[in-house]
C-alpha cells in the first residue's frame, strides 16, 4: 500500500529520492521553490510537484501533509529543513520527519533534537556519510565500493572486470566451479544496466561484478583477479572541506597519547596522510586540527606539483574537492602517475558511472548516501533497505521471516522469487548461511536479498503470509 | 608618557627599601655591630625624606594605571633607583669605598645576579653581607611578579608559549588581577624560603647564615657571605638542599600555583619542565662522567660536585662548591654551553630560558619540513596549541638581541684589555645573570679587577639581562621617546 511522503527540495538528492520512492510505488509530493527546477522534477518524475516553499502552510496542506507520512526536508538550508521539520511536526502532527542538516554542531544527539523543541526524527549530513563511506572503503584497501551487512561477516563489493581477470570470457557457473571459494555473484553491471547474472551469464570485459562472500574469501577473491589487497599507509587527501575533514579525522589520529605509546607507534609502519588544500587559511587550520598530517596548501592541477611532492610513491588519493570534474580528473591523472589507488568524491549521477569507467577505484556520492539513508528510514518495516546499488538500480534488503508467511518451511529452491532478485544471506542463530538451493528457510530467519528496484514491490509479497 | 605617575610608584618603591635599611640597623644592633647602624640609617633617612617629599609633592597626582610603555620604564627605573640607594650603605659602612663598586655590587643584588667585586668577604661585617642577601631577595621577589603577572601584559616574556597548558583561561594571569597574583606568588617565594631556612639548619648551618643563603638560593642569586661561597660549609646535606631549592626556584612559578588545584599532573604535563629536568640530568650525568677518576677518585664526590655546579650554572645562580675551573676541558665546555640555557620562564632564573630555547628548536625543525615540503603548512607547536606569528617573533628577536646584546659586552670587555674567554664568559655571566663564568671572572675570582667604565656598563648587561632585554632595550630606541 503506497505510503504518502512530503519532500521539500528537488535538488538532486531529493530527485533522486523521489525518483525511487516512485519506483518503489510511494505516492511522493515533492515542493520546490525554484519553478525551473521544479518543471524538471515534474517533467521527468511520475510524482506531484508543487512549486513553492516547504514552510508554507496552506501550501503544505495543498501537498497533503495532513495524511503524510513522512517529511523530508532536503533543502540546502539546514536552519530551514529543521523549523519546516518542526511545522510538519506541529503543524500537522506527521509522524516522522527527516532533515537533511549538515551543520555538524546540530549533532543528532543535540538535546535540541530529543523531543520538544525541534521533532525531528532522523538527521542525516551528506558529508559525515560520505565521508564514512569513504573511510570504510580506506579500511578495506579502496578495492571497490563495499557494503557491509550489519551484524554479519558477509560483506559485498564490486570487482571491474579486466582482459586477465579469472572471470573474463566464463560464465558464471564456470567462474564458481573453478574457484574454490564460497561465494555468490549477486550483481552485474553491463554498461549502465544492472542484472542480477544466471549461471549461463558469460562476464565481459568492462563487466562490474557485485560479489558477496566473507571478507577473508574477498580479498583472495580480488588477489585473484588482480587487484590485491592494499595497506594504505601513504594517503594523499586532496581538499580539506567538510567530507576532506571529516575523512582526515578519522584517518589520522589527532588525539594525544601516552608518550611511550608514541613511541611504539613510530616504529610501527603507520599511515601516513597528505593533506592538499587550495585555500591558504583553511590549510593552515587543517595543519592547527590535524598535527599527525602533512597538510600542503597547493592546487592539486598545479604543474609540477606531482613531482615535488613525489607522490607517485603513495597508496592512495583521495580527491574531497568542491568540484567533482577536478575529482574525477586528479584521481585519474595520480592512478596514470603511480599511486595505486583512487577515490573521489562525486556527486553528479551521470559522472558515477563514467568515473568508474575511466579509471577511479571507488565514486563516493554525498547525496547518494542521503538517499540510500533516507530510503532505509522509508521502507522500514518488514523489510528494510540496506544499500543502495548504482543510483539506486539495485537495493540490498533485508527482512526476517515471520511464522506465517509463505516462506517458512520451505527450500530455497522452491521459493518462488522474483525475477531480478536473489538471497545474499540467510542469518540463523548469530551464524551467516550463505544460501544453497536446497538450504530450508525457518521461521525467525534473516534473509538479506538484492534485487533490481522494479522487483522490490514483489520481494516485499514474498514475506506477506 | 605620565613621568609623575611613574616617579611616585618609584618613590613608594624606595620605602621598602628604607624599610628593609632600618630592618638590618636593629640586626646590627643585635649582631653587636653598632658602627653599622648609622651605614643603614643615614641612607634609610636621606631615601626615605627625598621619597617623602616626592611623594608629597606629587600626592594630588591621582594614581593610574600604567600603560606598557610607561611600564617599560617603570621597571627600569625601579631597578636602576633601588640599586642606587641600596648601594649607599655599602659605601657608608667603608665595606665597599668606591660608589661604581657599590652601585655594582648593588645592582648585582637586586637582578640576582651574583657577581662581586669583593675579594675577602668574610672580612665585611656581617649587617652588612645581610644586606647584601637581601637585596637578592627582594630582587628575586620583584622578579616573580614581574615575569609572571606583568611582563607577560606587556608582550614580553616566554610564558605565552605555554599558555595552553593552562587548566584555566591563561598561565600568566593567575588570578585576574595583577596584585592579587603578586600577592600569592610573594606568599610561595616566602613559603619556599621559609622551608629551605628549616632545612638548611636541620643540615648544621648557624641561623644567619641559612637566612642569607636562601635569600640567595630562591632568588637564583648566588651571594654567598662565605669566600669559598656554599663550598665552605663542606656538607653533603647543605650541598643536597641547596641543589633542590637552586632547581625548584628555576622553575615557573605559576605551576606551583596550580599545583595546588591540579597535582603532580601539572608538573609533568608542563614541557618546559620536563625539558628543563632533562637538562639537568643529562648534564649532570656527562659532567659527573667526566669527573669521575679524573678529579675525584669517588662517584658520590663526582656526583656531588658536578650535579651542585650544573644546576648551579644552568640555573644561573652562581654558587659554587668547587673550583671547576680546574675541571676537565669538557665539563667546563657543558658548564659554559649550560649558561646559555637558563631557567623556566616565570621563574627567577636568569638566561635565554628553557621555554624559548625549545621554541627555537621547534622553528627551525618546521624550518627544515619547509624545505622538504615547500608549499607545506606547518604550524608551530610546543604545546597542542599551534603558536601565532606574535608568540613566535618576539622569541626569535630575543634570541638575536641576546647574542647582539652578549657580543656588544664582549666587544666593551675586551676593549679593557681583557683575554677573549674572560670577555665573553664575562658577558655571558652578566647578561644570563649568573655571577662567576670562567677566566678572570672564574668560581676564585672576582669582578672587582675591572676598571670602573666597564663596570658601569656591566651593569647595564645586568639590567638588560634582567628584565627580558626589552624593556630596557626599548628605551634606547628613538620612537620610546616620541609623543
Amino acid at each position: 500500500m503506497p505510503r504518502k511522503i512530503v519532500v521539500v527540495g528537488a535538488g538532486t538528492t531529493g530527485f533522486q529520492l523521489a525518483r525511487q520512492l516512485v519506483a518503489d510505488n510511494q505516492d511522493v509530493t515533492l515542493i520546490e521553490r525554484d519553478a525551473d527546477t521544479a518543471k524538471y522534477a515534474l517533467n521527468h518524475l511520475d510524482c506531484m510537484v508543487i512549486t513553492g516553499t516547504g514552510n508554507d502552510l496552506r501550501l503544505l496542506r495543498q501537498a497533503g501533509i495532513e495524511d503524510a507520512e513522512f517529511f523530508i526536508a532536503l533543502t540546502d538550508s539546514d536552519e530551514f529543513n529543521m523549523v519546516a521539520c518542526g511545522l510538519a511536526s506541529r503543524e500537522f502532527s506527521v509522524p516522522f520527519k527527516i532533515a537533511r542538516v549538515r551543520n555538524q554542531q546540530y549533532d543528532a544527539r543535540s538535546p535540541l533534537f530529543a523531543g520538544s523543541m525541534l521533532d525531528i526524527d532522523y538527521i542525516v549530513n551528506p558529508e559525515i556519510e560520505a565521508a564514512r563511506a569513504i573511510v570504510q572503503t580506506v579500511e578495506h584497501g579502496a578495492t571497490s565500493e563495499i557494503v557491509t551487512l550489519a551484524d554479519t561477516d558477509i560483506e559485498m563489493r564490486v570487482l571491474p572486470i579486466m582482459a586477465d581477470s579469472a572471470f573474463c570470457g566464463r560464465t558464471i557457473a564456470q567462474a564458481r566451479a573453478e574457484l574454490p571459494l564460497e561465494f555468490l555473484v549477486c550483481g552485474l553491471l553491463r554498461g549502465e544496466r544492472f542484472y542480477l547474472p544466471r549461471g549461463d551469464t558469460r562476464v565481459r570485459e568492462g563487466d562490474e561484478l557485485y560479489l558477496s562472500a566473507s571478507e577473508e574469501v574477498l580479498n583472495q577473491l580480488f588477489d585473484r583477479a588482480g587487484r590485491p589487497k592494499l595497506r594504505m599507509r601513504q594517503v594523499i587527501l586532496v581538499g580539506g572541506g567538510r567530507v576532506g575533514s571529516f575523512v582526515a579525522e578519522s584517518l589520522v589520529d589527532s588525539r594525544e597519547r601516552p608518550r611511550r605509546m608514541r613511541l611504539l607507534r613510530a616504529f610501527a609502519r603507520r599511515r601516513r596522510l597528505k593533506i592538499i588544500e587550495s585555500d591558504r587559511a583553511r590549510s593552515k587550520a587543517l595543519a592547527d586540527r590535524f598535527p599527525g598530517a602533512i597538510v600542503i596548501n597547493s592546487d592539486i592541477s598545479d604543474e609540477g606539483f606531482f613531482e615535488e611532492e613525489s607522490l607517485k610513491d603513495h597508496d592512495l588519493i583521495i580527491t574531497t574537492t568542491a568540484n567533482q570534474e577536478l575529482n574525477i580528473l586528479a584521481a585519474i591523472y595520480a592512478k596514470t602517475y603511480g599511486i595505486k589507488r583512487s577515490i573521489a568524491l562525486v556527486n553528479k549521477y551521470n559522472y558515477l558511472t563514467l568515473a568508474n569507467r575511466l579509471g577511479v577505484d571507488v565514486i563516493i556520492s554525498p547525496k547518494n548516501s542521503v538517499v540510500s539513508a533516507v530510503l532505509k528510514i522509508v521502507r522500514r518495516g518488514r523489510v528494510r533497505s540496506v544499500a543502495s546499488l548504482f543510483g539506486g538500480q539495485a537495493e540490498v534488503i533485508e527482512s526476517t521471516v515471520e511464522d506465517a508467511s509463505r516462506m517458512a518451511g520451505r527450500r530455497i529452491q522452491e521459493l518462488k522469487l522474483p525475477e531480478q532478485s536473489l538471497i545474499v544471506s540467510v542469518r540463523r542463530d548469530g551464524e551467516t548461511l550463505l544460501p544453497r538451493g536446497d538450504l530450508v528457510v525457518n521461521d525467525a530467519d534473516r534473509l538479506i536479498f538484492i534485487a533490481r528496484t522494479d522487483a522490490i514491490g514483489r520481494v516485499e509479497e514474498l514475506f506477506d503470509s | 608618557m605620565n613621568v609623575r605617575s611613574i616617579l611616585k610608584t618609584v618613590a613608594a618603591l624606595q620605602l621598602v627599601i628604607v624599610g628593609c635599611m632600618a630592618v638590618c640597623a636593629l640586626l646590627a644592633l643585635v649582631l653587636g655591630e653598632p658602627e653599622q647602624v648609622a651605614a643603614f640609617l643615614v641612607p634609610a633617612a636621606f631615601v626615605g625624606l627625598l621619597s617623602a617629599t616626592v611623594l608629597a609633592g606629587l600626592r594630588h597626582v591621582a594614581r593610574e594605571v600604567l600603560l606598557t610603555r610607561e611600564g617599560f620604564l617603570f621597571v627600569t627605573l625601579s631597578w636602576i633607583s633601588v640599586s642606587l640607594s641600596g648601594s649607599l650603605p655599602f659605601v657608608l659602612s667603608g665595606a665597599i669605598p668606591d660608589y661604581a663598586d657599590a652601585f655594582f655590587e648593588a645592582m648585582s643584588g637586586f637582578t640576582t645576579t651574583g657577581a662581586t667585586i669583593l675579594t675577602d668577604i668574610e672580612a665585611l661585617p656581617r649587617s652588612i653581607l645581610f644586606w647584601r642577601s637581601l637585596m637578592q631577595w627582594l630582587g628575586g621577589m620583584g622578579i616573580v611578579v614581574l615575569t609572571v603577572a606583568i611582563l607577560p601584559r606587556m608582550g614580553i616574556g616566554g610564558l605565552k608559549v605555554l599558555r595552553s597548558e593552562a587548566p584555566g583561561p591563561t598561565v600568566d594571569k593567575l588570578t585576574p588581577r595583577i596584585a592579587q597574583t603578586a600577592k600569592i606568588l610573594w606568599l610561595l617565594y616566602l613559603g619556599m624560603s621559609a622551608l629551605e631556612v628549616a632545612l638548611l639548619l636541620l643540615a648544621g648551618m648557624q641561623p644567619l647564615d641559612a637566612v642569607m643563603h636562601t635569600f640567595s638560593t630562591v632568588a637564583i642569586g648566588g651571594f654567598s657571605p662565605r669566600n669559598d661561597s656554599v663550598g665552605s660549609f663542606q656538607s653533603g646535606w647543605v650541598d643536597l638542599v641547596v641543589i633542590v631549592f637552586m632547581l625548584a626556584a628555576g622553575v615557573n612559578f605559576s605551576l606551583y600555583f596550580r599545583l595546588g588545584r591540579g597535582g603532580l599532573r601539572v608538573l609533568v604535563s608542563n614541557v618546559e619542565f620536563r625539558v628543563y629536568l632533562a637538562i639537568a640530568a643529562a648534564a649532570i650525568l656527562v659532567v659527573t662522567l667526566t669527573l669521575y677518576g679524573s678529579v675525584y677518585d669517588s662517584l658520590i664526590d663526582s656526583v656531588r660536585y658536578g650535579a651542585f655546579q650544573v644546576v648551579s650554572i644552568l640555573t644561573t645562580t652562581g654558587y659554587t662548591t668547587a673550583d671547576y675551573s680546574r675541571w676537565p676541558e669538557f665539563a667546563k665546555a657543558v658548564l659554559f654551553a649550560l649558561m646559555f640555557v637558563g631557567g623556566c620562564a616565570g621563574s627567577t632564573a636568569g638566561g635565554i630560558k628553557v621555554v624559548r630555547i625549545i621554541t627555537l628548536f621547534k622553528l627551525a625543525a618546521n624550518e627544515m619540513r619547509y624545505l622538504i615540503h615547500p608549499r607545506g603548512v606547518f604550524p608551530t607547536r610546543v604545546t597542542a596549541r599551534p603558536l601565532k606569528k606574535d608568540i613566535i617573533h618576539p622569541i626569535v628577536t630575543f634570541f638575536f638581541l641576546y647574542i647582539a646584546i652578549l657580543i656588544v659586552t664582549m666587544l666593551v670587555v675586551a676593549a679593557a684589555g681583557t683575554d677573549l674567554l674572560s670577555s665573553f664568559s664575562t658577558a655571558l655571566s652578566t647578561v644570563g645573570n649568573i655571577g662567576p663564568g670562567f677566566g678572570a671572572i672564574g668560581p676564585a675570582e672576582h669582578y672587582g679587577h675591572y676598571p670602573m667604565g666597564v663596570k658601569l656598563f656591566l651593569c647595564l648587561a645586568m639590567l638588560t639581562g634582567r628584565l627580558e632585554l626589552y624593556s630596557v632595550v626599548v628605551l634606547l630606541t628613538p620612537a620610546f621617546w616620541r609623543k
